[in-house]
C-alpha cells in the first residue's frame, strides 16, 4: 500500500490535514525566540566545547602516533 | 512556541491557495492517506503504521554502517562471544532513549534539529553544532565509501566505479522528487543489514555460548588498549551527532503530528532491534577468527570476508562483502541526506524531498558535494582504512555530549514543546547517557594521555 492514491487533493484538503505551523509558509514566516541563557547554562556549554576541542586534539595526538 | 502564529483560516489569508507549495501537497497527500487508513476496516493499525514507518527504522539501520559493521566484525574477531554481546544490545537501547527525543521533537514543532538550534541558541552556538555535524558527516562518509569499496572489491569491481555507482544510486534516489519514494527505497536497501544474520548463522554459532553471553555478560575481556578503543567504537556505532539531525527533519519532511508520536516510537523501537540484532549478527559471524586465533589488526570488509571464507564458505563470505557494501551504501543515503537537510535549514533555502530540483537546488548541491568530496578521498591510495573506521566512530562519541546537551534543553523547553516535553525519567536517562558518554571519552583521552594506565 503506499500514499498515492489520494493523487487529487484540494487546497482545503491541505489545509484541513496539515497542522497550520506544518505549512512551508508558516514555518519561513514565524521563528522561535531565542531562550535565555543562565550563567550555569552558558558555563556548560562552553565546558562541552572545551571538551569537544580537547578531546580532538587527544585523537590527533593518538592518529599521529599511530602513524608514526 | 512564539505567540504569533501563522493562521492559514485567519483574515488576510482568505484564498489560501496560492501560499500552498508543492511541498505542502506531497505532504498532504501522505497525511490524507494516513487518515484514509485510520478510517478503514481490518488490519487498520497495520496500514497505518506501514504508513507511518520510516524514520526509526532508517536511523538505527543506516547507523549500522560500514565503520559500525566492520567494529563489530573487529569486536567479533578480537574477543569472540562474550561481553559485547550484551554490551552491544545497551547500546541500542541507550541510542532509543536519545531518538525518541528528537521524533517528539520533531513531530510537534515541525522544524528540523538544525533550525531549532539556530532559532532557541542563535547563530553563534548553531554555527559550532553544525561544525560537529559537517566533520562527523564527512569523515562517516569517507569511512562509508571505503566500505562499498571493499565491499564490492571482493566481487573483483574497480574502486572507481564502486565508489561512482553507490554515489549515482544515491543521487537516483534523492531526485526522486518525493520523500516517500526515497524513503522506501532506502528502507528496501536497508533490508538488505539483515544478510549478517544469515552469514552469523552460516558460521554454527554456538547458541549455548549466545545465551551465556547475555545472561552473564561473559566472557569479560582484559581491559586494555585495544578493548577499549572497540568499546567506545561500538558505541559509536549506535549514538552519533547525524542520527539527531537526520531523524528529526525525516520526520518533518514526512509529515508526522504529534498524534503520530505513538507509532513513531514503535518504528524507532522496530529500528533499535533490527539493528541490534544485525549488528550482534556481525559480532557472532567473525567470532571463527577469534576462536582460530586469526589476528584481524587491520582487517577491511573484504578482508574479513576472505578470513572467515573457510568457516562460513563462498557464499557466506560473498553475503559477508555484500553486507559491508550495503551498509556503506545505505550511511552514504542518509548521512548526505542529513547534511542536506541541516545546511537548508540553516540557510533558510528549501529543505525536502519533496521539493524538485528547481525549487531547492542548494539542498541536492549540499547532498552531492558531500558525497563527491568524500567518493574522491577514497580513491587516494595508503591510508590505514581500518583504523581510521574504528576513530570515526570515536570522534562521534566525543561530539555527542554537546550535541545531547540541545537535545535536552530543547525538548524540556515548553516553549517549544508544551505538553509533550520530556518527564523525569527521560531526563534522568538522558542525562545519565550524556554523563556517561562524557565519561567514556575523559577516560580514553587518559589513555592516550598515559598510555601505561592500562595495558596496550
Amino acid at each position: 500500500m503506499s500514499p498515492r492514491a489520494p493523487q487529487e487533493i484540494r487546497s482545503d484538503d491541505v489545509l484541513k490535514v496539515l497542522e497550520d505551523d506544518q505549512l512551508v509558509v508558516a514555518k519561513e514566516s514565524v521563528h522561535l525566540g531565542l531562550r535565555r541563557f543562565s550563567p550555569a547554562l552558558r558555563f556548560t556549554l562552553w565546558a562541552l566545547r572545551i571538551y569537544v576541542v580537547l578531546m580532538l586534539v587527544v585523537i590527533a595526538v593518538e592518529v599521529v602516533r599511530t602513524v608514526r | 512556541m512564539d505567540d504569533a502564529r501563522w493562521d492559514p483560516k485567519g483574515p488576510g489569508a482568505a484564498d489560501a491557495s496560492p501560499l500552498i507549495t508543492h511541498e505542502d501537497l506531497d505532504r498532504a497527500r501522505d497525511r490524507l492517506a494516513v487518515d484514509r487508513a485510520r478510517q478503514s476496516g481490518g488490519f487498520r493499525a497495520l496500514r497505518v503504521f506501514w504508513l507511518l514507518l520510516g524514520p526509526g527504522i532508517l536511523v538505527f539501520l543506516g547507523e549500522n554502517d560500514a565503520p559500525s559493521m566492520l567494529s563489530y566484525a573487529a569486536t567479533g574477531a578480537h574477543f569472540g562471544i562474550g561481553f559485547f554481546l550484551p554490551f552491544v544490545l545497551v547500546t541500542f537501547l541507550v541510542g532509543f532513549v536519545v531518538q525518541e527525543m528528537v521524533l517528539r521533537l520533531g513531530a510537534v514543532t515541525h522544524r528540523g534539529h538544525a533550525e531549532l538550534i539556530f532559532d532557541r541558541f542563535g547563530p553563534f552556538w548553531g554555527w559550532f553544532a553544525m561544525g560537529d555535524l559537517a566533520l562527523g558527516n564527512f569523515l562517516t562518509l569517507v569511512t562509508e565509501f571505503i566500505g562499498v569499496r571493499a565491499g564490492l572489491g571482493y566481487f573483483g569491481v574497480p574502486p572507481l566505479v564502486a565508489v561512482g555507482g553507490a554515489l549515482a544510486l544515491m543521487l537516483l534516489i534523492a531526485m526522486s522528487g518525493r520523500y516517500w519514494t526515497w524513503e522506501r527505497a532506502t528502507l528496501t536497501l536497508a533490508a538488505f543489514n539483515g544478510l549478517f544474520i544469515v552469514v552469523a548463522l552460516l558460521a554454527h554459532p554456538n547458541f549455548a555460548a549466545i545465551g551465556h553471553a547475555f545472561l552473564t555478560w561473559g566472557p569479560m575481556p582484559a581491559l586494555n588498549g585495544n578493548m577499549l578503543l572497540l568499546l567506545v567504537s561500538d558505541v559509536g556505532a549506535t549514538v552519533t551527532p547525524w542520527m539527531l539531525f537526520f531523524q528529526q527533519s525525516s520526520v518533518v519532511d514526512k509529515g508526522l503530528q504529534p498524534r503520530d508520536i505513538n507509532s513513531s516510537r514503535v518504528d524507532a523501537l522496530l529500528g533499535t532491534f533490527l539493528a541490534a540484532l544485525f549488528g550482534i549478527g556481525a559480532i557472532v559471524a567473525c567470532a571463527p577468527l577469534f576462536i582460530h586465533g586469526v589476528s584481524a589488526g587491520n582487517f577491511q570488509g573484504a578482508q574479513f570476508a576472505q578470513a572467515l571464507r573457510p568457516w562460513i564458505g563462498p557464499v557466506g563470505a560473498a553475503l559477508f562483502a555484500l553486507g559491508i557494501a550495503e551498509a556503506g551504501l545505505v550511511a552514504i543515503i542518509t548521512i548526505s541526506t542529513s547534511s542536506a537537510y541541516a545546511f537548508g535549514e540553516v540557510l533558510h533555502s528549501g529543505h525536502s524531498l519533496n521539493r524538485p530540483l528547481r525549487e531547492a537546488w542548494p539542498f541536492y548541491a549540499v547532498l552531492l558535494l558531500s558525497g563527491i568530496l568524500a567518493a574522491a578521498l577514497v580513491l587516494l591510495p595508503g591510508a590505514p582504512l581500518e583504523y581510521i573506521i574504528l576513530i570515526v566512530n570515536v570522534i562521534a562519541v566525543l561530539a555527542m555530549p554537546p550535541a545531547l546537551l540541545f537535545v535536552l534543553l530543547l525538548v524540556n523547553d515548553p516553549a517549544v514543546m508544551g505538553e509533550h516535553r520530556n518527564g523525569p525519567w527521560a531526563n534522568i536517562l538522558g542525562g545519565g547517557i550524556a554523563a556517561l558518554l562524557i565519561g567514556i571519552g575523559l577516560f580514553y583521552g587518559l589513555t592516550v594521555a598515559f598510555p601505561h594506565l592500562i595495558g596496550s
